[in-house]
């Protein structure tokens, strides 16, 4: 029988991961097939840490000798992804700026005269 | 062409030493509409610009030459321009060439400066000559045309040109995506010989986006746009 704080701790981070993915969800920044692949992936990470015995079926299905081989190109390709999204994010925010720079500029001119 | 809204269009920063006597220049050859995009200089080029009856606006930051080039765009657009010449302000462009780019502004919708045909180039250092034939390259396979000079800062725009470039870059790759504008719109262009005069001053700027290190974070930037 698992204690109070064992519990309060598990329906802490169930709401914490609830609201995560709420959040991650909802947002409007981020492209749907993004969304959808890292929800993707934390759900498959979830469901090993649950049932560890998935393991030997990513084994047999991809036919290689150890899943873990699998987690870490994934993770990789991951990364890479996060870095494309970060780029192309920074990049808008530069754009937003400039644009911004410039309205600037030339409404002070607007002004003067 | 005397009946043509005509302006002359210069981003700089910090070019205090330079930019009176740059406009003082474009004067004496009868051009009046001249404009100063000041990107946030630490020193007093605006006040300068502005002794000397240019039109200045000012940067509230710095964003790079391209993002003050975008500026004279808007801005021309705005007020109705028929031609834009985009000259440097640091004076290695000579504004008595001005007018035999706008002849040919009639014909071609762009009209560019090159440095690098029809002159005597032992002036330019050799460092310059491989970054400006590397640039024209890369525009070339980024793009699809090749330019002589792509990275020439003197060239005039009709009123198509004006309407339908659009800068995106802030820093130096913004002269190979004038290249790439005129590729996607179709536009027609000409490049025209011209002289430059190599100062001291335009040779010793570091930001002046021209030294390997800063080539070489251009070319990547340009290929990661793609």
């Amino acid at each position: 029988m698992p204690d109070f704080i064992t519990i309060f701790f598990i329906g802490l981070s169930i709401i914490a991961i609830v609201y995560f993915i709420y959040n991650f969800w909802s947002s409007k920044r981020i492209p749907f097939i993004f969304k959808i692949f890292f929800i993707g992936i934390y759900s498959l990470i979830a469901l090993l840490f649950f049932y560890p015995e998935l393991l030997s079926i990513i084994e047999n299905v991809l036919d290689i000798n150890s899943a873990i081989n699998f987690f870490i190109y994934l993770a990789i390709f991951s990364l890479f992804i996060i870095v494309f999204a970060l780029y192309k994010e920074i990049s808008n925010q530069r754009l937003e700026i400039t644009k911004l720079n410039r309205e600037i500029a030339l409404k002070e001119n607007k002004k003067k005269n | 062409m005397k009946n043509k809204k005509i302006l002359i269009g210069m981003p700089a920063y910090n070019e205090a030493k330079v930019i009176g006597k740059v406009i003082e220049n474009i004067k004496k050859n009868g051009f009046e509409n001249i404009l100063v995009v000041d990107d946030c200089s630490a020193d007093n080029t605006s006040l300068i610009a502005k002794k000397n009856k240019a039109i200045v606006l000012r940067h509230p930051i710095n964003r790079g030459a391209g993002a003050a080039t975008g500026t004279i765009i808007e801005y021309a657009k705005r007020e109705k321009y028929d031609l834009l010449v985009l000259i440097d302000a640091d004076g290695q462009h000579s504004p008595k060439e001005i007018k035999k780019l706008l002849k040919e502004s009639n014909k071609y919708d762009v009209v560019i400066g090159s440095r690098l045909i029809g002159s005597d180039l032992s002036e330019m250092p050799i460092s310059r000559r491989i970054l400006n034939f590397g640039g024209s390259l890369i525009t070339y396979f980024v793009f699809g045309t090749f330019v002589k000079d792509s990275q020439s800062g003197f060239k005039v725009l009709n009123k198509k040109a004006i309407e339908n470039i659009q800068i995106t870059f802030d820093r130096y790759e913004f002269c190979s995506e004038i290249i790439g504008e005129i590729h996607k719109n179709k536009l027609t262009f000409k490049e025209i010989p011209i002289k430059v005069i190599y100062t001291e001053h335009s040779l010793g700027k570091e930001t002046h986006g021209q030294s390997f290190f800063n080539s070489f974070k251009m070319i990547i930037r340009l290929i990661m746009r793609i």
